[in-house]
């Protein structure tokens, strides 16, 4: 072992380059292998403070032959280093890394692997695949997990060469090594590569997961993060399965690594959904308490972290931290950061029961140091306000002994909440308006004034002196921002409308303001539409400006559903930590779990404008919330009507519907989605999903769905939509006998289905001894039962024949003549293409996704023919299918005929194989 | 848990150490990074996203990555690094890493594969690492006091007595570390009512032992753990454990077992909430003796034996905003226990900027009050509301070989057979105050 290297910060001076250079270059070769170890360093150090040493490559890699490991570790990195800038130089160095894949020393054996997977070069995967495939066989462990981060590498530098090679394969193989380490970085490997490819799938079968799960407790701490983020992704099959699976998850709660603790949090959250049984629902909830408290007591930045994750799950779960709503009361020394997390926490948890402590605490905040907090703690008495509707009454004292701390922002913020707490109980609290009146020349932000305006105006009939406190703003006019100026217009409007006799005058002034000296057009147009109502008929405007506005309630932090299970599906990992779905911030996320186009256009957001105002309220378009931007048209009306721009906006009631959680767990599968299936034939169009049952005839169950063939294996792909207002679980399936023998040949594996929830699910069928043989059509009547509906309910299905064609249903040219020929009748239909954007040259790739094959064309003046076959089993016996596509040219109709044997299935063909052209 | 870079860098921004391990990201992430934590108001997040690139931090410890991965992860595995770097050389500071960097890149290779995370264990990374540590004197450093950009300051006051690396160096004692610490946040009201307290505890130990024997440490056997109606026993409401902790003797004996890596690391980490007996109390009260004048009296007691006493006691008293000048008096204690002298031992300063008062008690004998006594004239009338303008008080304090919760290290064995292989152990309890806070008005 050389001493030290003394004077090391020397390294990092740069003097007289050229002869530094020499010098090392004479070091490198010297017989000394201290020397040459010194030499290296220096290299190194040289190259870390960006210095240019590639001149010495060839000497430093000259010093790889040596069996110190402490040089060789050295010239390794220096080459790893090059690996990445000058991969061409690099590969230079390979002899040598070949040499050294088989050298006895394990450690250098890895270490070979693993410079040469860092070299990134489509060149180099020549020579990584034999060493490498050795790695993956090797005894000693530390090579074999090497070896599996290698083929991540690998993959990411030429995929297919990695999966022609049956690198994916070795994966897998390696997720059942003896080595728990080992396994921990297949898992990751495997689960990259799946994210990162549409070719790879996770797909993990019961005894992997088994596997697993044994492997966790041997496991380091990241290795088991690596393992429960892959359990997170497994679907279980039953209600049993995923309490096995929690239960070995269970103990890693008590891990001392909190990245450890929210994957395991993870994993059991998404389990649960299969958990229909309460008291284990309870008991799992229960078990997640503690150490999600505990993980507030860890360093800020992990407790931030934690906060944002649980701010998702109270919301999906409030129970699991009902109680301990304590633990989130800010520390005085806490960050900024996590103080503001705690206080969303706070507001979520409070309740009737626990609002006096938490009212005490947010008024203790609001005299603290910080102004955001102090603002933000205000506000979120507000919200509880608005939340709670038995406690309005406390917070609003609690608020109005606030604005007599004159602490002129804690003012303007409660004054703030003030006004949307009377937009959420108008006419309740007017007794207040006096004090918040004394307090309206230190308003100095335009959100304060405009709130304060708005309670002017809102409540003008009850204050005396409305039009002098409106004046007192209409004086500075020209000085405040726009929202302050609509708001005075509005307020101005609403006084007159009330005592027209004293404020002629004034609304006369503003209208003015407004559309002669405005240079604003909202408040121009505003300021006209105002004047021509109440010149053409002031009833009307009485009837629009002081209508009653929606209630509103906080949801001010509340996430939309389809987010909301988006997220939770993504706890602990950073979606969770800026409350984005990955594809949002992730630049090359994987598309298939991206969003899916909607099934149908949404409902348009609101009837024209002249039907708003030609109308009573009643039609008002529904109220929306503010914080969305691309709501403005509506918020601008609200406001119009003489509502506010609220900062606490309204729900929209979500109709839910299959699309609207793109991101289900079988996301694969979704209605109309080009993306269907795009692994296997990109070209295949999928069969779209109709609806079977409504909510109305299901008792509140919807259900889409279609049958499909994937690879051979019939499967019927459902979405299941909760639209009532209980929990539906334990899903049970069964067929009416039909004549294609269809029958499920497993369970209905769906998990509970929260109202409003919507989940996609296989159901696997199989063909079983056929009865009923004598009405041949492709119908299906199916029952659900679930043991929250009284009965069973039922739907009927015509699923599309083309899934039930073999997929050997190719002929020969001659065995199709012969076909053709010896088939007397034939069915032709005449088909219009509607799509727009349809293109008969899909048509081959469309039809073949379906076993329907292509056998020949034939085309002469008047038209092109297309010609296929397909065959199908029915009743043990073999169909034939023998099809003609003609296209007149200079047509956009085309004709199809099918001959079969037995004529009776010929309508039923005909009909599906047009739904499938015409798609 | 796909690491694109790490980095560390000094307070000035300049790089120390960078590792790319995937190459996906262009260069000059850290000077966005430097840019964007200087120019952010206040603290920035622990996590952040520029352009794609997401920043984890904890102080200079950087890391990058494109994907969506766990954020606690990656804070976690920060602080990992951060203790290897000083497992491996000793002391965190700048110094130290710029005389390592060799050790350093090595360990991060060891670390992190293609962004993946391989094993962070000192002692599992020791035999794959093989340059020798560069000593750096901890107290020469011309940047001594980066000290701070160590992560130590979080839940411990580090294992004290041991800094030098775990490999090589010239000692070769062979010794053991034991430390439970315990950090205490309370919050009482104007009336000395407890609103809400916690303890947050751990037991970090940080080993020199050579040859990894097995270590049994032997908790209180009344431990009890997650029930809090119990009312007899030390209870704790919840409890994690490291990795590499054998518990098969918990449950019935309390008895942990584990083979110590090397360096310094957490066996346990726990939480107590409510009922526990706190070693100060603090009595508040604002006398308006006129309309410019007000007196604060704030009295402190310690609930702690007289054999211990709390050292490094801070009070800061914040006063109105209106305070125009501030005097203090101590009173002399009445308890007979207590000796006339500790008075002497007080001292206050008034900080006119930030509109306080700090108050400092070198050493807080157990048994003892003390009293303060602030005399504010105001600049203007006061308020009706001008009690709600002092306070809320904290303290700070340090109670050596003190715990509060009741847990206790019934034994520390080391299984060895020779008979000569007799290391060092040493133990030590510390309570500490974290959030400790009394509200006023």
């Amino acid at each position: 072992m050389s001493t030290p290297a003394k004077g090391a910060p020397g390294f990092f001076s740069s003097q007289n380059k050229r002869s530094e250079i020499n010098e090392w270059r004479l070091m490198l070769s010297n017989e000394k292998e201290g020397v040459r170890k010194d030499a290296v360093k220096k290299v190194i150090a040289a190259m870390t403070v960006g210095k240019d040493v590639q001149m010495l490559f060839s000497d430093v890699v000259k010093c790889v032959q040596t069996n110190n490991i402490e040089l060789k570790k050295l010239v390794y990195l220096y080459i790893m280093n090059y690996a990445k800038t000058q991969p061409d130089l690099a590969i230079l160095a390979v002899n040598t890394f070949e040499k050294d894949a088989t050298h006895p020393n394990p450690l250098i054996r890895g270490l070979a692997v693993r410079t040469m997977g860092c070299i990134r070069v489509g060149k180099i995967v020549e020579y990584l695949a034999d060493p490498l495939r050795r790695a993956i066989k090797d005894k000693d462990p530390y090579v074999r997990k090497t070896s599996a981060v290698a083929i991540a590498k690998l993959f990411d530098i030429d995929k297919q060469m990695a999966i022609e090679q049956g690198f994916i394969e070795s994966l897998h193989e390696l997720l059942t090594d003896p080595n728990p380490m080992v396994v921990a970085n297949a898992v990751k490997a495997l689960s990259e590569i799946a994210e990162n490819s549409e070719q790879v799938t996770l797909d993990f079968t019961p005894d992997i997961i088994r596997t697993l799960g044994a492997a966790l407790n041997e496991c380091t701490e990241w290795g088991q993060v690596f393992i429960l983020d892959a359990l997170s992704t497994y679907n279980p099959r039953d209600e049993k399965e995923a309490l096995e699976i929690s239960d070995r998850v269970v103990p890693r709660l008590q891990h001392a690594n909190s990245a450890v603790v929210l994957s395991s949090v993870k994993v059991i959250l998404r389990m649960m959904r299969w958990v229909g049984n309460a008291d284990e629902v309870k008991n799992l909830s229960k078990k997640m308490s503690a150490p999600l408290v505990t993980l507030l007591s860890s360093e800020p930045e992990i407790q931030y972290v934690a906060l944002r994750n649980i701010d998702l799950i109270v919301q999906r779960r409030p129970g699991i931290l009902a109680k301990d709503i304590k633990m989130f009361f800010c520390k005085y020394n806490d960050p900024i950061y996590v103080k503001l997390e705690k206080l969303e926490i706070m507001i979520k948890l409070a309740s009737e029961r626990n609002i006096d402590t938490v009212l005490l605490e947010f008024k203790e905040y609001a005299t603290e140091v910080d102004v955001e907090f102090v603002r933000r703690s205000v506000r979120a008495i507000g919200r509880c306000a608005i939340k709670l509707e038995r406690a309005a009454q406390k917070c609003i004292d609690v608020l109005l002994d606030l604005i007599l701390t004159k602490v002129n922002y804690v003012v303007q913020e409660a004054i703030i909440v003030i006004k949307d707490i009377f937009r959420r109980y108008p006419n309740r609290y007017e007794k207040i308006i006096g004090t918040l009146c004394a307090n309206l020349e230190t308003l100095d932000e335009p959100e304060a004034k405009a709130s304060m305006i708005w309670i002017i105006g809102e409540y003008a009939g009850n204050i005396e002196n409305a039009d002098e406190l409106l004046e007192i703003f209409v004086e500075t006019f020209h000085d405040e921002t726009p929202q302050v100026q609509l708001q005075l217009l509005t307020a101005t409007m609403k006084l007159f409308l009330r005592r027209p006799e004293v404020t002629q005058d004034l609304v006369k002034q503003v209208l003015k303001l407004c559309t002669d000296e405005s240079e604003n057009p909202d408040l121009r147009d505003r300021g006209y539409v105002y004047w021509r109502l109440l010149l053409s008929d002031p009833a009307a405007a009485k009837n629009i400006v002081l209508a009653e506005k929606p209630v509103i309630s906080d949801d001010t932090s509340t996430l939309p559903k389809n987010i909301l299970d988006d997220l939770i599906n993504h706890i602990a990992t950073l979606s969770s930590v800026y409350h984005k779905s990955p594809e949002l911030f992730v630049s090359d996320y994987k598309k298939k779990s991206s969003t899916l186009p909607n099934r149908s256009p949404s409902p348009p957001p609101s009837q024209s404008n002249q039907d708003v105002f030609g109308t009573s309220q009643q039609q008002l378009p529904p109220p929306t919330t503010t914080t969305n931007k691309s709501t403005d048209l509506l918020g601008g009306l609200d406001e119009l009507l003489g509502g506010i721009t609220t900062t606490a906006p309204i729900p929209t009631s979500r109709q839910s519907h299959p699309s609207d959680d793109p991101f289900g767990l079988d996301s694969m599968m979704m209605p109309d989605s080009n993306y269907q299936q795009s692994s296997s034939s990109p070209m295949v169009k999928s069969i779209p999903k109709n609806l079977l049952l409504s909510a109305q005839k299901g008792q509140g169950l919807e259900i889409y769905g279609a049958v499909v063939n994937q690879q051979g294996s019939i499967k019927y792909s459902l979405s299941l939509s909760n639209q009532s207002q209980q929990t539906l679980t334990g899903f049970a399936v069964k067929f009416n006998q039909n004549c294609w023998g269809l029958a499920p040949t497993g369970p209905l594996n769906c998990p509970a289905l929260y109202p409003g929830q919507t989940e996609n699910v296989m159901l696997p069928l199989g063909r079983q001894s056929q009865a009923n043989t004598t009405k041949k059509n492709n119908i299906l009547q199916v029952a659900i039962k679930t043991p929250q509906f009284p009965q069973p309910v039922y739907f009927q299905d015509k699923f599309n024949m083309t899934v039930l064609f073999e997929n050997h249903g190719k002929l020969g040219e001659q065995d199709f003549l012969n076909a053709w020929g010896s088939l007397p009748d034939e069915l032709a239909t005449e088909l219009v293409p509607t799509q727009p954007g349809w293109n008969k040259e899909d048509v081959r790739g469309v039809l073949a996704g379906h076993n329907v094959f292509y056998v020949a064309n034939h085309s002469d003046q008047t038209a092109v023919n297309y010609y296929y076959s397909a065959k199908f089993v029915f009743d043990g016996q073999e169909y034939v299918v023998v099809m003609e596509l003609m296209f007149p040219n200079g047509s956009n109709r085309f004709n199809l005929s099918v001959k079969i044997a037995d004529m009776t299935f010929a309508a039923v063909i005909s009909e599906n194989i047009s739904s499938l052209l015409l798609q | 848990m796909t690491i694109s870079q790490f980095f560390i860098l000094s307070p000035r921004g300049d790089k120390i150490i960078t590792r790319d391990y995937r190459n996906d990201i262009v260069r000059g992430t850290e000077d966005i990074f430097f840019r964007y934590v200087k120019n952010y108001n206040g603290d920035a997040p622990p996590a952040f996203n520029v352009e794609g690139v997401n920043f984890f931090l904890t102080l200079y410890f950087v890391i990058t990555t494109r994907l969506n991965d766990s954020p606690c992860l990656l804070l976690e595995l920060l602080t990992r690094l951060s203790t290897l770097c000083k497992d491996y050389t000793g002391v965190l500071s700048e110094e130290s890493i710029r005389k390592n960097f060799v050790l350093i890149y090595e360990v991060l290779d060891e670390v992190v594969d293609f962004g993946f995370i391989q094993s962070t264990s000192t002692e599992g990374v020791k035999q794959y690492v093989f340059n020798d540590p560069v000593e750096v004197d901890s107290q020469s450093g011309f940047l001594g006091n980066l000290q701070q950009l160590s992560l130590m300051e979080k839940k411990t006051i580090g294992s004290s007595a041991a800094r030098r690396p775990v490999q090589g160096g010239a000692s070769k004692k062979n010794e053991i570390f034991v430390d439970i610490l315990e950090r205490i946040n309370v919050v009482f009201s104007a009336q000395g009512n407890v609103l809400h307290s916690e303890i947050i505890g751990g037991i970090v130990m940080k080993s020199f032992l050579s040859g990894q024997p097995e270590l049994r440490l032997g908790l209180n056997e009344d431990l009890i753990i997650g029930r809090r109606d119990s009312t007899h026993g030390t209870n704790l409401d919840s409890i994690n454990f490291a990795d590499f902790v054998n518990l098969q003797q918990f449950e019935n004996g309390r008895t942990l077992s584990l083979f110590p890596p090397d360096g310094e690391f957490t066996v346990m980490n726990y939480r107590v909430h409510g009922k526990y007996d706190l070693p100060f109390r603090i009595y508040p009260y604002v006398d308006r003796q006129s309309p410019y004048k007000l007196e604060v009296v704030i009295k402190v007691r310690a609930d702690i034996p007289s054999s211990s006493s709390g050292s490094n006691v801070v009070v800061r008293i914040p006063v109105p905003k209106t305070a125009q000048t501030v005097v203090c008096d101590f009173e002399t204690p009445t308890l007979p226990s207590q000796s006339p002298t500790t008075a002497a031992h007080n001292q206050y300063e008034y900080k006119s900027g930030e509109k306080c008062v700090l108050w400092g008690i070198k050493k807080f004998q157990g048994g003892t009050e003390q009293i303060i006594k602030v005399r504010i004239s105001l600049a203007q009338q006061a308020s009706s509301d001008i009690e709600k303008h002092v306070g809320p008080i904290s303290m700070k304090f340090e109670i050596p070989m003190h715990n509060v919760s009741g847990l206790n290290v019934r034994f520390l064995k080391i299984e060895e057979k020779s008979k000569d292989y007799s290391p060092a152990r040493w133990v030590r309890y510390i309570a500490q105050a974290n959030s400790y806070v009394c509200r006023v008005g």
